[in-house]
């Protein structure tokens, strides 16, 4: 099939290439040419990253709050908007998105994300108890983050976050 | 399965639902004779462990005692040179072991390149290579699922390259060589008359009504002069008068579905919802 569709692929390769921002040769092909300088393929850029951006501030609300407050948000988005590997489906997206930084070199936003990925996970039935370790206390930090406000200073220490399907307090 | 009473000669009248929604489910199966409910909407997880969750399929097994159901694909990309989408195959058939679908559907453009999400969807250039692509997937599709096939036209954003046949044409002889409907989505059709001068009055003149099994309508926005085919709005007045003309031509409609996002229901009231499918319905009755 393949080999069949070879024209159609190549095509399909390009226009995914424009997309992307990825380098297309220009005066190949008059069709790819016309494409490059289309409003529809900027709209199309800028829809896309709208719509990534909705769904992460939706679905991940906490770790999109925790990196716009440091400035992040908008390199976090490009960056997905480039990687070949960013899910297309919404509800993956966002997972991928967390995993990307729950080992970040900001430890706060590591948490966040930890936090959220571990409450993501419970509330699509895992049942596994998940331990995120936090280097300040994170009620202040999730209660600003929830309010759409800026975390202010929480006081340094060794904190947990446990996420489980069990009540608080109840034998697991 | 219920069927309610639909007059002879007339569309049965759907609308969306993902699901997770029973204020507005027990709304839409009063006033609708069918929803329509996307696979890859209502699924979670990744890789081989996605698929939808068991609530979910359990709330679609339940409504099937009251309103027919159809699905409505987002994600087989049909149209990629590189192969369609399996997992959406996977999703389709926990659905359909579920809930019987008096149809299921799907847009004609591709999603994924190279198994690639592009995170939009782009039209096919209506070549004979692209035809013979998805007419050999359709009777795939055909020869896998019983219940009938259906592909959408799709809102074109990007210009349109050099093809074997016109817009009319291409779809005719899809429709023609596979015995597969159309899903004529009118408001797709106002936004490329819009952002590319398409001309609706030519494509309806030369397109074969007796494929049309389907209609969608929807109400969108406009960014920066381009009509966007985002399902979040009301329908305007001439979507309906288009989709009005459509249902007279067409001697075998099955359904008119209204198109809105889950994101929009909030937005749009479930009052405004169930309005505009009984607005639809008085439209083409």
């Amino acid at each position: 099939m393949s080999g069949q569709a070879a024209g159609l692929a190549a095509q399909q390769r390009a226009l995914l290439a424009l997309l992307k921002g990825r380098p297309v040769p220009a005066g190949q092909d008059p069709y790819l040419d016309l494409v490059r300088g289309s409003r529809g393929l900027t709209m199309l850029q800028m829809i896309t990253t709208w719509w990534r951006r909705f769904d992460l501030e939706r679905l991940a609300p906490l770790t999109s709050r925790a990196l716009a407050r440091a400035g992040r948000f908008e390199d976090a988005l490009a960056r997905l908007g480039r990687d070949p590997d960013t899910p297309g489906a919404i509800s993956a997206l966002a997972m991928y998105f967390l995993e990307q930084h729950v080992e970040d070199a900001d430890p706060l936003i590591a948490a966040v994300a930890s936090t959220e990925r571990a409450l993501t996970l419970v509330a699509r039935g895992d049942r596994s108890r998940h331990e995120v370790r936090w280097d300040r206390d994170p009620a202040p930090v999730l209660s600003a983050l929830l309010a759409g406000q800026r975390p202010g200073p929480a006081a340094p220490g060794d904190f947990s976050v446990i996420v489980s399907r069990g009540l608080a307090g109840a034998p697991e | 399965m219920q069927s309610k009473a639909v007059p002879v000669g007339q569309p049965a009248i759907g609308v969306t639902y993902e699901g997770g929604n029973p204020a507005l489910l027990d709304r839409l199966v009063e006033v609708a004779d069918y929803l329509e409910v996307a696979p890859d909407l209502i699924a979670t997880g990744t890789g081989d462990g996605r698929g939808i969750r068991r609530e979910i399929l359990d709330e679609w097994r339940a409504t099937a005692e009251k309103v027919e159901i159809v699905a409505h694909g987002v994600g087989l990309s049909i149209g990629s040179a590189s192969g369609w989408n399996e997992a959406y195959l996977r999703l389709l058939d926990e659905l359909a072991d579920a809930v019987p679908l008096r149809w299921h559907s799907e847009h004609l453009g591709y999603t994924t390149v190279d198994g690639e999400p592009l995170g939009t969807m782009l039209s096919l250039p209506r070549t004979e290579e692209a035809l013979e692509l998805v007419c050999e997937r359709v009777i795939r599709l055909q020869e896998r699922y019983p219940a009938p096939f259906l592909l959408e036209n799709i809102a074109r954003m990007l210009p349109d390259p050099d093809g074997d046949y016109d817009e009319a044409g291409f779809v005719n002889e899809l429709c023609k060589r596979t015995g597969c409907g159309l899903v004529l989505d009118v408001y797709n059709l106002q936004c490329d008359a819009h952002n590319h001068g398409f001309d609706i009055d030519r494509f309806l003149d030369a397109l074969d009504f007796g494929a049309v099994r389907e209609l969608h309508v929807a109400g969108g926005t406009e960014i920066e002069g381009m009509k966007l085919d985002v399902h979040s709005r009301e329908v305007q007045p001439a979507t309906v008068a288009l989709a009005a003309r459509a249902a007279a031509a067409a001697p075998a409609v099955w359904g008119a579905t209204y198109e809105v996002l889950p994101e929009a229901v909030p937005v749009l009231g479930h009052d405004v919802i169930v309005n505009e499918v009984t607005r639809l319905r008085a439209a083409l009755s």
